[in-house]
């Protein structure tokens, strides 16, 4: 459980201070700071991270070999939430732009790291 | 690559995959598992029948060098039984010897002792012969010599000292 | 991943030696081959006549706008442009068992297959409505049109407009029973019969009779020299089903795709992808706890190290059967191309040394393709157990 607690925690600070690095560049930039769904996309892939971490912390001793597995699981996991929620709004205007790219790929980056590290952990116990 | 993405077809592709499991689940269940079934098997059967041979080999070299140790320790039996008779022979036949030697002495000093009876008997005899014999003489001659008392006296004197003398 | 590769090179060369004693075999019985492959290759340009004045013919009836704006090109269609056709024709998947044509009286032999198409609920009619796509096919209101062998959604007139040279109707989702997929059931079921008569003779007694002696040898190949070398003693037992199955299927796949009948079935990228994505998922399913951790933290190397490999590893197990799909496509895809442009040369030659030449050619790579179909098939599986086998790999150096 103590480990659950500290990949939360962990992921939300990592995530925040991600959120607020993000926002400074867009301001930099003079970009719009809370376009693109970018709310909706580290909350949701916080979500999920924290849902993927749960199934790979909790997973009976049968599936422990299959970790990895529940990873890639996980992963398509996360791309079928991006196509469901963000594919067809940034496909609206024909491309993806760049800060639409960085809105969703930022979070997704910064969880999936933080998810693999979990996971490394848990395997070399 | 465009090409390549324009030439897939969603519906060959599930086919393929519906078709390809089906496949996969008839030939396991019916080809593959007896056909690898019965491969293994024989050759467990080979590899078993091998064995067997080879422990059979073993078991009979094992049974040969028991036989000829069996041989040997009989022909030592055989030899110490050889042994032991001849000895016991030698010892019957020593003890057979010794006892009729003893009989036969015992019978020879029973005849010699006899022999010494006979003779003793027979001297014995020899003498009280003699000895009537002589006092039959004597009396002859003592009858024709003993006239006189005094020739009587001397001859009786002489003969006794005879007596003795013998 | 180099020890990999190395390990490959290893494996086919010695494929390569195992594979030059068949030749040698082959070899002997070359005279004999030799008249079967000049059959088979004969008969394939008839085909190839047939059917390539078939399509100029059907293609200038054909009534569509589209085809009237093209109907001047076609006026000039060459020989080449014939044969370029007939054999991208060929390359690609029908909704029909179209086996020749008489360019006579334009009668099309062969049968048609079902068409089943999801659009407004399920559409199913027979394929001998689209009249070798001639005319627009109707189900239930609904009217279909073929176009470049692919289906679209259109009206009763077969109106099709046309934006930069893309057709912009709607493709129904197309669940239809076309040739490669009857050719599919049909091999499906003769190896049904195949093996399972195989099985069978086992039942008698343990030494193989009849077909189980030819096939044998080559189930005991697959255990011995794939599946047992590249998955190891302990596991090889519950991968043996799959890789037999691939082997089989893409063998006799290949090899009826050589017959005049004009299969084609791996050389359509959903097949492959189709096996590919097989591989992919029992892989992944079946790894251990030890492939994981080479994949996301490899051991034994600097910490720098294990961050650059985790993503470059990742990216591999998706690589690993992608290259495996396209190895088996482009192979045969090419075997394919390869030997029908020969086919074809021989009609542009029109002259009896260069004719001849290039059927002498056409026979040897018949020969060559008939050791590809073998040596593809192994590759797949061959490739497929050496995945299986690092998936379950426990490794000793600890």
């Amino acid at each position: 459980m103590g480990q659950l607690i500290k990949f939360n925690s962990q992921i939300i600070l990592v995530c925040a201070l991600g959120f607020i690095v993000h926002v400074t560049v867009l301001q930099f930039l003079n970009l719009p700071l809370f376009d693109n769904q970018i709310i909706v996309a580290y909350v949701g892939n916080i979500i999920l991270a924290i849902v993927i971490v749960i199934a790979l912390l909790k997973a009976p001793p049968k599936y422990q070999n299959s970790l990895g597995f529940l990873f890639l699981l996980g992963s398509f996991l996360k791309f079928g939430f991006f196509f469901l929620v963000f594919y067809s709004n940034f496909k609206a205007n024909g491309t993806i732009e760049r800060p639409e790219f960085f809105a969703f790929f930022t979070p997704y980056a910064v969880a999936l790291t933080m998810e693999a590290k979990c996971l490394i952990n848990n395997l070399s116990e | 690559m465009e090409k390549l993405i324009e030439q897939f077809s969603v519906g060959l592709f599930f086919w393929q995959t519906i078709l390809f499991l089906i496949l996969l689940f008839i030939l396991k269940k019916y080809a593959w598992k007896p056909i690898l079934d019965s491969v293994s098997e024989r050759e467990n059967t080979i590899r078993e029948s091998l064995d067997s041979a080879e422990n059979a080999k073993k078991e009979l070299a094992e049974l040969q060098s028991k036989n000829e140790n069996l041989i040997a320790e009989a022909k030592i039996e055989r030899d110490a039984l050889l042994k032991e008779a001849r000895e016991l022979k030698d010892k019957i036949v020593g003890e057979a010897k010794g006892e009729a030697k003893e009989e036969a002495d015992k019978i020879v000093q029973a005849a010699h002792a006899a022999i010494e009876a006979e003779k003793a008997s027979a001297i014995a005899e020899m003498k009280t012969e003699m000895a009537s014999l002589s006092i039959s003489i004597a009396e002859k001659i003592i009858r024709k010599e003993l006239s006189s008392d005094d020739k009587q006296k001397s001859l009786a004197n002489e003969l006794v000292a005879d007596i003795k003398l013998n | 991943m180099q020890c990999r590769s190395a390990l490959l090179t290893k494996k086919i060369n010695y494929f390569c030696t195992k594979f030059r004693n068949v030749i040698r075999q082959v070899i002997m019985q070359f005279t004999r081959a030799l008249f079967f492959l000049a059959v088979l290759v004969l008969s394939q340009p008839v085909l190839l006549n047939a059917s390539g004045h078939a399509e100029h013919a059907a293609d200038s009836i054909q009534n569509t706008p589209i085809e009237h704006s093209h109907s001047e090109g076609h006026e000039a269609m060459t020989m080449k442009e014939e044969i370029k056709a007939h054999i991208s024709h060929h390359l690609q998947d029908s909704y029909g068992f179209h086996l020749f044509t008489d360019t006579e009286t334009n009668t099309h032999y062969g049968f048609p297959l079902p068409v089943i198409l999801i659009d407004n609920g399920l559409q199913i009619f027979s394929s001998s409505k689209f009249h070798h796509g001639e005319s627009v096919a109707e189900s239930n209101g609904n009217y279909y049109t073929l176009y470049h062998g692919k289906i679209y959604k259109t009206d009763e007139s077969g109106f099709m407009p046309m934006h930069d040279g893309h057709v912009h109707n709607e493709k129904p989702l197309d669940f239809s029973i076309t040739k490669n997929v009857f050719s599919i059931m049909v091999l499906s079921f003769l190896l049904v019969l195949l093996f399972m008569g195989a099985a069978k003779s086992y039942k008698k007694s343990l030494v193989p009779t009849g077909t189980a002696r030819f096939l044998e040898p080559l189930v005991i190949f697959v255990r011995d020299e794939i599946a047992i070398p590249n998955i190891g003693e302990k596991h090889y037992k519950k991968f043996m089903s799959y890789l037999l199955t691939v082997f089989f299927f893409i063998w006799f796949v290949n090899l009826f795709g050589l017959t005049p009948l004009g299969i084609n079935v791996t050389n359509s990228i959903s097949v492959t992808f189709a096996l590919a994505i097989m591989t992919f998922i029992i892989t992944q399913v079946s790894g251990k706890a030890e492939y994981w951790k080479h994949i996301f933290w490899m051991p034994g190397v600097p910490v720098p190290m294990k961050i650059l490999l985790a993503p470059i590893e990742l990216l591999g197990i998706f690589i690993k059967p992608f290259a495996l799909l396209i190895r088996l496509y482009a192979n045969i895809t090419a075997g394919h191309v390869v030997l029908m442009s020969l086919i074809g040369l021989m009609f542009i030659f029109h002259s009896w040394i260069g004719s001849s030449l290039s059927f002498a050619l056409a026979v040897s790579l018949s020969l060559l393709e008939l050791l590809v179909a073998a040596l593809q098939a192994y590759i797949f599986t061959m490739l497929t157990a050496l995945y299986f086998g690092s998936a379950v790999a426990e490794h000793e150096h600890h």
